[in-house]
């Protein structure tokens, strides 16, 4: 799955859309191992 | 700055007044992003926490995942990278759906906090959250509190705390959701609270 980030620079008012780093794959990963769908 | 709230009929307004008011008012806008109808994994804050103000709130609205069962979640972050400490946030959350029965969310660690927002479908938009951020940009921990209602497949409410355990000073946040998806709609408010 590919993912996405907006990041949004408050103090320029720059808003972008990028795909994810390694690093934030790799974090969103484990995020989803740990996925919990209970309110 | 003292209100002055005693204004009696057949007063005169000054200008000195009206300045005063208005550049003194309680809460401060800073910025509003809205994802409608898009498909984003996670929205990320820059510098949106500063020495401007020591407190925040931040109104989150209009969410909706594109996979249901899923809530949305937060991290704090400086310099454009994530705070994700595997037991750094803690959350406290008491919860009441419409029906009465208890729902409370509770965990002593774990690498993101709670907004208390959930949504069980992807399309009925019932989530909303009122965050406050307390001393962010501090070099102290952060406190957060939020007031929520969720969807799953009936009203909740939750309303609760998050603690984040670090004396880090912090510059923004990250809304993720908390399991694989992307975020299909959500709007989300910034306001300082000012000071004087």
């Amino acid at each position: 799955m590919s993912r996405t980030k907006i990041e949004v620079n408050v103090d320029t008012g720059e808003v972008i859309e990028r795909p994810y780093t390694d690093e934030e794959n790799a974090q969103a990963e484990l995020d989803e191992a740990n996925a919990r769908d209970e309110p | 700055m003292a209100v002055k709230s005693n204004f009696a009929s057949g007063e005169v307004l000054t200008a000195s007044d009206v300045n005063t008011y208005l550049t003194n008012g309680g809460l401060v806008y800073i910025a509003e992003t809205i994802i409608g109808a898009g498909a984003t994994t996670s929205i990320s804050f820059n510098n949106v926490f500063t020495s401007t103000f020591d407190n925040y709130q931040v109104l989150i609205d209009n969410f909706t995942p594109s996979i249901g069962n899923l809530g949305l979640n937060f991290r704090l972050r400086v310099g454009g990278v994530d705070a994700f400490g595997a037991t750094d946030y803690k959350n406290a959350f008491l919860g009441l759906t419409d029906t009465g029965a208890a729902s409370n969310f509770t965990s002593a660690g774990q690498d993101n906090g709670s907004t208390g927002m959930f949504n069980s479908s992807t399309t009925v938009v019932h989530s909303s959250a009122t965050m406050i951020f307390f001393n962010p940009a501090r070099t102290v921990r952060t406190n957060i509190q939020s007031h929520a209602q969720l969807f799953a497949g009936q009203l909740f409410h939750r309303t609760g705390s998050v603690l984040h355990d670090l004396t880090t000073a912090y510059d923004g946040f990250t809304l993720l959701l908390s399991g694989a998806g992307n975020i299909t709609t959500l709007r989300v408010r910034i306001y300082g609270y000012r000071q004087a």
